[in-house]
């Protein structure tokens, strides 16, 4: 079944979206989850609840890529729940590899600016990214939009893990950069 | 960890949505046939393996060289600008590496369109262009090589080599250590960023110098000579920085094809250019005739004399003694250079001019009607009889 199809059965409130949706990308929104979360439990009540999200979101939403709708919930899901439950030191290791070296992002404060909007960060960062090349943004979204190993990310794109670390240390100094030089405060 | 980072890693979470699939697109590799795919490995494993030796240091040092940042403002020497002087020079050539290609077309003789579509820049002060393609099996291009040359005193050799090939990228086949400040660790290279894309630059003054690098739109390696300048060099890069190949231009069709064969093969060619040499008493050890397009366009062979004729044809008459030997080459499009050093027409040819010129020189040449001749020998008196008698 197309995407199209699965999108106009949430539009018909018919419930077999749900059902196709799970099939086609179930797995897909399972990895990111458990990439987040490292639990099985958990992974599945948040795969769980990326369809009933978007049961609710579609009407009136009419995504252009299911996929990356249904994975953009579930990363979201994933990430809340890792954070209500961050006392419980949840979340593999890998993920909070990831969240580490994203604390080298930071830009010091150089004002006394007001903090900026989360809206405002999403659309720094969002330019900053279609700054970089085609393959250090790959590699940086693999990372840190789908968390993946270096490993894992060397093999998809036929490099060697050092230059994986390599690029994300690049892109990590220019995000830095980029963002102290717009001035912004986090 | 604090708050911030995760502020971060939700904000990427909301990123274009075409950049986020783009990621997961998984690159294929170009399935090969099984030999052409061993000749790619082992082109890219001497790439691999000799930059190994120029990235990696036989002693790693503590840190090294920072990766330049590019602006307006850049020299060219600033490419270079950590290249030590005693460092590694041997610059890793692609052009150079085992041959991973199966057919070869030339498009030399499209210099002047290709300088007028933009394609190369015109260089008019470099005599000598060659531009090569190279192809895989089913006729797709692996590299193209356009190169200009210069004789003499203000001698140079430059070269463009571009191509694109669903292989590991060029830069994972050059490893670039970094420690965990991002620096290099090696200093016989520099490593500039240009628009986020990274130019591995070696060499230096005197030496043979290499620019490396890889954008969207293929691989590239630009060399120059010891004698060449930086100027130069950042010259070509900036050119193709600016216009980045079209493959697509170099069909495999419409270029042209060099294939060399005997003479036996094509009996008629230059036939009447060269001398009877048997009936001179000479033995030929071999001959080569080049075709452009299936027509002659450069003869060689050489004839030995006083030589025993086994070991003529065996090509190893060299350490007896009293052989000599003429080496007669023929060409149709002779070189500016060519011309410059030629005695003048077949007629105005004089034994005494001759042996002159062989005093200082292993060879002669002239024109002989619409032909270019070269004449290695170490027997003046023998040529200039033969062509005498001959012509």
């Amino acid at each position: 079944m197309t995407d199209v199809e699965i999108i106009e059965l949430y539009w018909n409130r018919d419930q077999t979206a749900i059902s196709q949706s799970k099939k086609q990308y179930g797995s897909y929104c399972y990895s990111i989850a458990q990439s987040i979360l490292n639990s099985k439990e958990d992974t599945e009540e948040c795969v769980n609840d990326t369809w009933l999200k978007a049961w609710n979101a579609i009407p009136p939403n009419r995504p252009n890529k299911l996929s990356l709708f249904l994975g953009k919930i579930t990363r979201n899901l994933a990430f809340n729940k890792y954070k209500k439950d961050r006392t419980q030191k949840r979340g593999g290791s890998e993920f909070l590899l990831v969240l580490d070296e994203l604390d080298s992002c930071i830009p010091s404060s150089v004002s006394v600016e007001q903090t900026i909007s989360d809206n405002e960060l999403e659309q720094h960062i969002n330019k900053f990214l279609h700054k970089l090349s085609e393959r250090d943004c790959n590699i940086f979204l693999l990372r840190y939009w789908y968390n993946k190993p270096l490993a894992e990310i060397g093999e998809q794109l036929y490099i060697k893990d050092n230059n994986v670390k390599a690029s994300l240390f690049r892109s990590r100094v220019k995000l830095k950069k980029y963002l102290e030089k717009e001035g912004i405060n986090i | 960890m604090n708050m911030n980072s995760e502020r971060i890693y939700t904000a990427i979470g909301a990123v274009d949505e075409e950049l986020i699939e783009r990621c997961t697109v998984k690159k294929k590799r170009l399935l090969k046939p099984p030999g052409k795919y061993i000749g790619l490995a082992a082109c890219l494993c001497l790439i691999a393996a000799g930059a190994y030796g120029i990235f990696h240091p036989a002693v790693s040092e503590p840190s090294g060289n920072p990766v330049l940042q590019w602006s307006e403002q850049f020299s060219a020497k600033d490419y270079f600008k950590y290249n030590s002087d005693d460092g590694i020079s041997s610059s890793n050539s692609i052009a150079d590496s085992a041959i991973p290609y199966a057919h070869t077309r030339s498009f030399s003789d499209e210099r002047e369109k290709l300088a007028a579509d933009g394609v190369i820049p015109a260089m008019s002060d470099y005599p000598l262009f060659d531009c090569t393609a190279n192809y895989n099996e089913d006729g797709s291009i692996y590299s193209l090589i356009f190169s200009w040359h210069k004789r003499g005193s203000e001698y140079s050799d430059l070269s463009i080599t571009a191509g694109y090939q669903e292989v590991e990228l060029i830069e994972d086949c050059i490893f670039v250590e970094l420690d965990e400040y991002g620096n290099i660790k090696e200093p016989a290279v520099t490593v500039t960023d240009r628009d986020g894309i990274q130019i591995i630059a070696e060499g230096g003054d005197n030496r043979k110098k290499t620019i490396t690098f890889q954008n969207d739109s293929g691989w590239y390696q630009i060399e120059g000579s010891w004698n060449d300048r930086y100027e130069d060099m950042a010259m070509l890069l900036d050119f193709i920085w600016e216009h980045p190949v079209d493959f697509e231009r170099f069909d495999i069709e419409s270029g042209i094809l060099f294939s060399n064969v005997t003479l036996s093969e094509k009996p008629n060619a230059f036939y009447e250019y060269i001398p009877d040499f048997a009936e001179f008493g000479f033995i030929e050890e071999f001959n080569s005739l080049t075709l452009k397009n299936g027509e002659p366009y450069k003869f060689e062979a050489n004839y030995v004399a006083h030589a025993d004729p086994e070991l003529v044809k065996e090509s190893s008459y060299y350490p007896a003694e009293g052989w000599t030997n003429i080496h007669w080459c023929i060409t149709t499009e002779p070189s500016v250079y060519d011309l410059q050093d030629s005695l003048g027409d077949l007629e105005e040819l004089n034994e005494q001019l001759i042996a002159d010129k062989l005093k200082n020189s292993s060879n002669f040449a002239f024109v002989w009607d619409e032909y270019f001749i070269r004449i290695y020998t170490n027997t003046p008196q023998e040529v200039w009889r033969i062509l005498a008698l001959t012509f």
